[in-house]
């Protein structure tokens, strides 16, 4: 059994469509998403409209829970605004229907921060002092008790990561396909599951695409200081939203 | 053109074998190795016969420049793996060279290119793991202008794109992992394609109890726990 992780996808059609292709290339039984959809100044509506079409099992992310309930105003949150205003009903309702949390038969446990927050981070110290910081094996495996499942999934860092906890449950963070910030690659990211004899095992794929094409898409849409981010993974997460 | 790159392997057999054997069934044109093949206590001479009979394009690491040359404040364990290998395994120890450029415009160094004992990407911040600021791996750059930079030394698995474009991939370490929190082996495939270099970071399950367990045998508590847990501090070893 072989499954694609695809995670914080941002409103980045053109990254999506990159995975996607290469996703077709390694062969998978089936794909699945872990939220923060379209949050992001570049192609809310058509990368909407595509992964609606998709219909992946997907997870609600912190953004997508922003914009499905109304809960940032603009002048605070102008890009959930921006996404906001952009789409249509029929999106929206795509968002409500999205669960925070789910399993794929027992096997392989979805969230998009940690199983009890879409805003907190799992697998990955972020902007704590630091950018990038690995955290403790206590943290991480705090964050799994009570979780009978042999892999567990989050996204929300951008940083992808594969960890083991002592008692041989994987915890895996694909990365970003659409957003890449703080540690310098624009190029897409996503993970494939693997089970061979009961044993999970995981990788991290990085998938070049036109990233260039992005950046002008979020320039053109009035978020200039989107396109460092865009272009070269290094920019900061803080600022972005 | 793929390629599999394997680095640090710090001998342990048990891990090196399920990743070749991982290897195998990847379709993959070559395998490469990126140094520190030796220096650890499972199975150091099972290692280097292996990589003998293998006969990788390959580089040396900082710690086979040890074992080779010796240097004042000896590791241990190199000292260890220094007097276990016989003639014929010094000999090809002392044969790899420090950096290679491989057709395809592919770089391979162990630490950063001018150095076995810098870390490019990947560094520590008192006892925080974390990466080098973006000047930092740019300037370390500067002069090799290759399509592909492969680098190990630091264990963390990374693929980072340049300013220019240029990748910069770390496949981590198959052999002892370190501040990462797996015991799975670590090993990288990149593949060039029409809109440039892939890199696939991949973690392969093997029977690390038995690595741990032939460390344990031979004194090393500590290799035992870092090849069991993935959680240990390089300082610690």
């Amino acid at each position: 059994m072989r499954i694609a992780v695809i995670s914080d996808v941002h409103g980045n059609r053109l990254a999506l469509e990159a995975v996607e292709a290469s996703i077709a290339m390694v062969g998978v039984d089936a794909t699945i998403n872990l939220g923060d959809l379209f949050a992001g100044p570049l192609d809310p509506v058509g990368t909407a409209d595509l992964l609606i079409e998709r219909n992946y099992p997907t997870v609600i992310g912190n953004h997508d829970r922003y914009i499905a309930d109304g809960l940032r105003s603009s002048s605070k949150a102008p890009v959930d605004a921006f996404v906001s205003e952009r789409l249509r009903p029929v999106h929206l309702d795509y968002l409500r229907s999205l669960p925070a949390t789910r399993d794929i038969e027992g096997e392989v446990f979805l969230c998009h921060g940690t199983p009890d927050s879409d805003e907190e981070p799992w697998l990955d110290g972020w902007w704590s002092d630091r950018t990038v910081t690995m955290p403790g094996e206590a943290s991480v495996t705090a964050k799994a008790e009570g979780l009978d499942f042999p892999v567990l999934l989050c996204g929300h860092t951008h940083v992808s990561r594969i960890v083991r906890l002592r008692d041989g449950r994987l915890v895996v963070n694909p990365g970003s396909v659409g957003l890449q910030f703080n540690y310098g690659a624009p190029d897409a990211r996503y993970a494939v599951l693997e089970r061979h004899g009961g044993q999970w095992s995981a990788s991290i794929r990085a998938v070049p695409y036109d990233f260039e094409a992005a950046a002008q898409q979020v320039i053109a849409n009035g978020f200039p200081h989107w396109a460092e981010a865009i272009r070269t993974g290094w920019a900061s997460a803080i600022g972005l939203f | 053109m793929r390629i599999a790159v394997l680095s640090d392997v710090h001998g342990n057999l048990e891990a090196l074998d399920a990743v070749l054997d991982d290897v195998a069934g990847q379709g993959v044109e070559a395998t490469v190795a990126l140094g520190d093949f030796l220096s650890g206590p499972s199975d150091p001479v099972g290692v280097a016969d292996r990589l003998i009979e293998l006969g990788l394009p390959s580089v040396r690491g900082n710690h086979d420049r040890y074992i080779t040359d010796g240097r004042e404040k000896d590791w241990h364990i190199d000292a260890l793996v220094r007097g276990l290998l016989d003639e014929r395994q010094h000999r090809w120890l002392g044969s790899v060279p420090a950096t290679l450029l491989l057709e395809g415009d592919v770089f391979l160094c162990h630490g950063t290119p001018r150095d076995d004992n810098t870390s490019f990407m990947d560094t520590m911040v008192g006892t925080i793991p974390t990466m080098h600021p973006r000047d930092y791996i740019e300037a370390e750059a500067v002069g090799f202008d290759h399509e592909v930079l492969l680098c190990g030394h630091t264990h963390v698995p990374r693929s980072l794109r340049l300013a220019d474009g240029r990748l910069v991939v770390n496949p981590g370490s198959v052999g002892l992992p370190m501040e990462i929190g797996s015991p799975d082996a670590r090993y990288a495939i990149i593949e060039k394609r029409r809109a440039g270099w892939n890199t696939e970071l991949r973690a392969v399950a093997y029977d690390h109890a038995a690595a741990a367990k032939q460390a344990l045998d031979k004194g090393y508590p500590v290799w035992a726990e870092a090849l069991t847990w993935g959680w240990a501090s390089p300082k610690r070893l």
